[in-house]
Parts: structure tokens; sequence; C-alpha cells
């Protein structure tokens, strides 16, 4: 298969289920081809094609666990997506391309925002010693192998393995480094974890959307819920609209209800039309 | 966005002077015009640290440096260590700087928060920042980037009325850049800055040195 075949494929992931083990057993023979010749701008335009393939499948991927209610997997696979995605998006820009890049680009932030995770682990960590991944010299100060992270040597992406390092704390954060650190209650005594989040936002989006090239978007709406639905909270509680660490009586309390916040999807073809408690379904103007 | 400056007793003879710099290696920093400084006593460990990443940002200051301005790190090169903390913040790092080399500096530090953190960033400009003695670099921002969703502006849809600014997860965030940076004088005066904001703000320090620059021509 050629190159522009190749292209032509990726293209069609819209309408097409593409077999991307194939293409990338393609891929990998074109690049080594590449390489023997010394063809770096066709060895660096395979390792684009290859990370475009890696990208939408990691999002095929996800979509499909979140299908599944397979939340956590998903959310991991997200990530990979979106990280594969910032390599990338160094050598080649995603907004005027056909492999809809920019689409999966976009909708990642959006599941992400509907997922209920907020507080992660992060590690600190010192690194001690780090070798590039492209000739494998160890980083020396003021003697390095001149060989720049993120950039691409022969068809492959240039990387900092950290090989000695001494972990010196783990922090919990609301901004994580990397966004799979997401943290669990753990059940027990034995080592499983037990998840205990609200995935009903997602279940809700899943139950209008097919495909994942469907279009659809969000949008967070704060409403005010009636205090009657609050009775059992007494002025000196912590908020029940669980966005401060004011009393109720310091915060809400002073307004016409409690501040609480409201998923509101637009889709464009919903397939069907359920209305779960706690849900604004809007209709479309056609 | 926060800019803050306190008085400092801090100039590059004490950082020539710490334990972790050579005899042969203060000769050898002895006429850099920036010094990329280390922390010491994070937690338990004794001896300098740098934030994660400060080798890349040494390489890509290194490489853009004009040839009479010499920066460099404040460490013996086996000494080098780096540090990676949660990232509520990108640490950029601390530095020390001869204040003919600042606006070069600081113009710099936004190109790199750029390339590496804001990519993703709405804003888009090129800038110019001038030095004092007269090298320029530019500025220049990876070509703009809409975020506005095409796919779905045929979709109409009603407001509900009671509506407030939507709240965003925090790791959804714009990344925020933070450093800090003694300036030196030619009197041997000494001033501590501590920077911390987005991109959009540091451009805005930077268009502020650049006026400064600017007047003092005059
Ligand atoms: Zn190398
Ligand atoms: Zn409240």
């Amino acid at each position: 298969m050629e190159i522009d075949k190749i292209k032509e494929e990726l293209s069609s992931v819209s309408t097409k289920e593409i077999n991307y083990s194939e293409l990338a057993e393609i891929l990998k023979r074109k690049k080594a081809e590449a390489v023997k010749l010394s063809d770096e701008p066709l060895a660096k335009e395979i390792w684009i094609l290859e990370q475009v393939c890696k990208i939408q499948q990691r999002y095929l991927e996800a979509f499909n666990k979140i299908k599944q209610r397979d939340f956590y997997n998903a959310w991991c696979l997200l990530e990979k997506a979106e990280i594969g995605l910032l390599f990338l998006k160094k050598h080649f820009s995603i907004n005027e391309n056909p492999y809809q890049l920019k689409f999966i680009n976009d909708v990642i932030r959006k599941y992400q925002s509907i997922y209920p995770y907020r507080l992660f682990f992060s590690t600190e960590l010192i690194e001690k010693e780090k070798e590039c991944s492209i000739c494998g010299k160890v980083y020396k100060l003021r003697d390095s192998c001149g060989h720049i992270t993120g950039e691409i040597y022969n068809g492959e992406l240039c990387l900092w393995k950290v090989t000695k390092s001494e972990l010196v704390g783990v922090a919990v954060v609301e901004n994580p480094v990397h966004k799979y650190a997401v943290a669990f209650l753990k059940s027990g005594e034995g080592e499983g974890v037990e998840d205990n989040y609200d995935y009903s936002s997602l279940e809700y989006l899943m139950k209008l959307i097919n495909q994942p090239f469907d279009t659809w978007d969000i949008d967070f709406v704060v409403k005010y819920v009636s205090h009657n639905l609050f009775k059992t909270y007494s002025p000196d509680e912590t908020c029940p609209c669980n966005q401060t660490d004011k009393t109720y009586s310091e915060c809400c309390l002073k307004e016409k209800g409690v501040k609480s916040l409201f998923h509101e999807f637009v889709v464009e073809k919903p397939s069907k039309e359920i209305i779960l408690p706690n849900s604004i379904a809007i209709k479309l103007s056609k | 966005m926060s800019l803050t400056s306190k008085e400092t007793t801090e100039n590059f003879e004490t950082w020539l002077n710490k334990p972790f710099v050579s005899a042969e290696l203060k000769q050898s920093l002895a006429d850099a015009s920036i010094l990329i400084l280390p922390t010491e006593g994070f937690r338990n460990h004794e001896g300098p640290l740098f934030p994660v990443h400060t080798s890349e940002l040494y390489e890509f200051l290194k490489s853009k440096m004009p040839e009479d301005t010499i920066i460099d790190i404040c460490v013996d090169s086996d000494n080098f260590k780096e540090l990676a903390l949660h990232s509520d913040y990108k640490r950029i790092g601390n530095f020390i700087v001869k204040e003919m080399a600042l606006p070069l500096l600081i113009g710099l530090i936004l190109l790199y928060a750029q390339q590496k953190y804001f990519k993703d960033d709405q804003s888009s400009s090129t800038q110019v920042v001038s030095t004092t003695n007269g090298a320029s670099t530019t500025v220049n921002n990876s070509p703009n980037t809409t975020v506005v969703n095409t796919n779905v502006t045929v979709v109409e849809k009603e407001k509900p009325v009671e509506e407030e600014k939507p709240p965003v997860k925090k790791y959804h965030n714009p990344p925020k850049i933070k450093f800090s940076y003694t300036v030196v004088d030619t009197t041997g005066a000494c001033k501590e800055f501590e920077f911390e904001g987005t991109a959009k703000d540091l451009e805005t320090v930077v268009e502020g040195l650049n006026k400064l620059n600017g007047d003092g021509d005059r």
C-alpha cells in the first residue's frame, strides 16, 4: 500500500472500519526503508501517520469502553490519545486535516469535563539520571548529545527516559501531571479499589449518541435548586452546593436556592429521548 | 497574575560561592550574564535541585542567546538533578540576571513557555523583544488555533434564564507558569522579582519591559 492510499484510509475513519495493525505493519516497513535511504522528511511523514493511527485507535477504543461503561479505562485511553495529540501538534497542524484529529482533540476535552473525577495523585520525584531515547546517551550538563526532546530523528520521537530517580512524596491535587492517577477509595482490606464515582452524566450522554464521530456539545449551567430539598442541612454545616468551604448560611442560603451544576447536552442526531432525573434535555430547533 | 518584587542582598557573588560550585566552575561562570539557580533544601533532600525540564530550558536558552550573552547553570555538572512536582504551576526556574540581559531573558522565557505549555492557547501574537545592546529576537507564536467548535454552530438552543459563568475542571484551566529572577543593575544593586501567571500575563510583562527599554533610549 502506498503512502497516499494510507492517508486516504485514515481520512475515512468516521465512515469505515480501519485495520490499524495492518497499517502499522506497512508503516513500520516503509519507515525502515526511508531510514535506510536517509530520507529524513519521509521518515518524519511516516511517524506522523503512525501517530495519527495511534490517536484514532485510542479514541475509538475509549469510545467503545465508555459505551461498555468501563469508564476508568476509557479515561486512561482518552489521556493517551491526548498525549499523542500533544506530541503530534508540534509537527502537524490538526486544524485543517482530514483525519478527524480536531474533532478528537475537542471531544476528549468534552468527555473529560463531564467525568466525575476531581482529585488525583501526583508524585514528587527527584530525577537523578536520564537518557536520550534516540542515542541512549546519559544526559550530562554542558555536554549534551544535541538531540532535542519532542523532535523527530529518523522517524522516532526524542524523549527523555528517566533511569534513576527518587520518590520524595505523593501529593493529592486537582490538576495532575498524569490524569490516570485518579483517587479511588480502597475497599476493605484487600488490594481492590472501589469505583464510587457517579457517572450518570456520561451514561446519559451515551444514550443520546451512537457513533464515535457523532457531533455533540456540552454546556455547564448553574441552576438554583429549592431550599426545600435541603431541609436536613443546618445553616452551620458546609454548604450542600459542594463548591465552597463556607457554611450553608454564608453561601447558598443567601441565594434563591442551592447552586447546582447541570450538564446541558446538545446533540445533532439524538438516538433516543430519555430524560433522567436531574437532567435537562434540550430540543434542537431544526 | 502577579509580579512581586523585593529587595535582596543576593548577587552573583553569593551564588558563585555556594558549595556546589567548584573553583573551576566558578571561574567559567564569572562572565555569565544569566545564571539558572537551584533551590536548596527541599524536604529532606540536601543539596541543589532544579525544576523538571531545566535541562531543556537551558539548551533552549543557550541556542537562542546572542554570542556576547553567556548563560549557564549554577551547579557542577555531576550535581545536576531535577525535581518533578505536581503541576498546578509550571515551574520554569529561578534566575539571576544582569540588567542588560533581562529583556532578552524574559522574552525567551515567554517563547519557551508558549512553545511548551501554551500551544493550545487562543492567544497568538508576534512580538519583538529588543535588548539594550540592539540585538533583537522575535517571539513568534504558533499559527492561530480556533477553539470554537464549528461542528455545532448550526444548532440553536435556548439557554435557561438562570445562568452563571460555568465552572471548569481544574485540569482544564489554562496553564500558569512561575519563575523568579534577581536583577543586578550596573551599580550592583539587586532586586528580586517573582512572576506567576498565564502566557497572556507574561506578554504584558514583556510589553512593559520593551516600553521601559524604549524610554531609556530616548
Ligand atoms: Zn541523543
Ligand atoms: Zn453554596
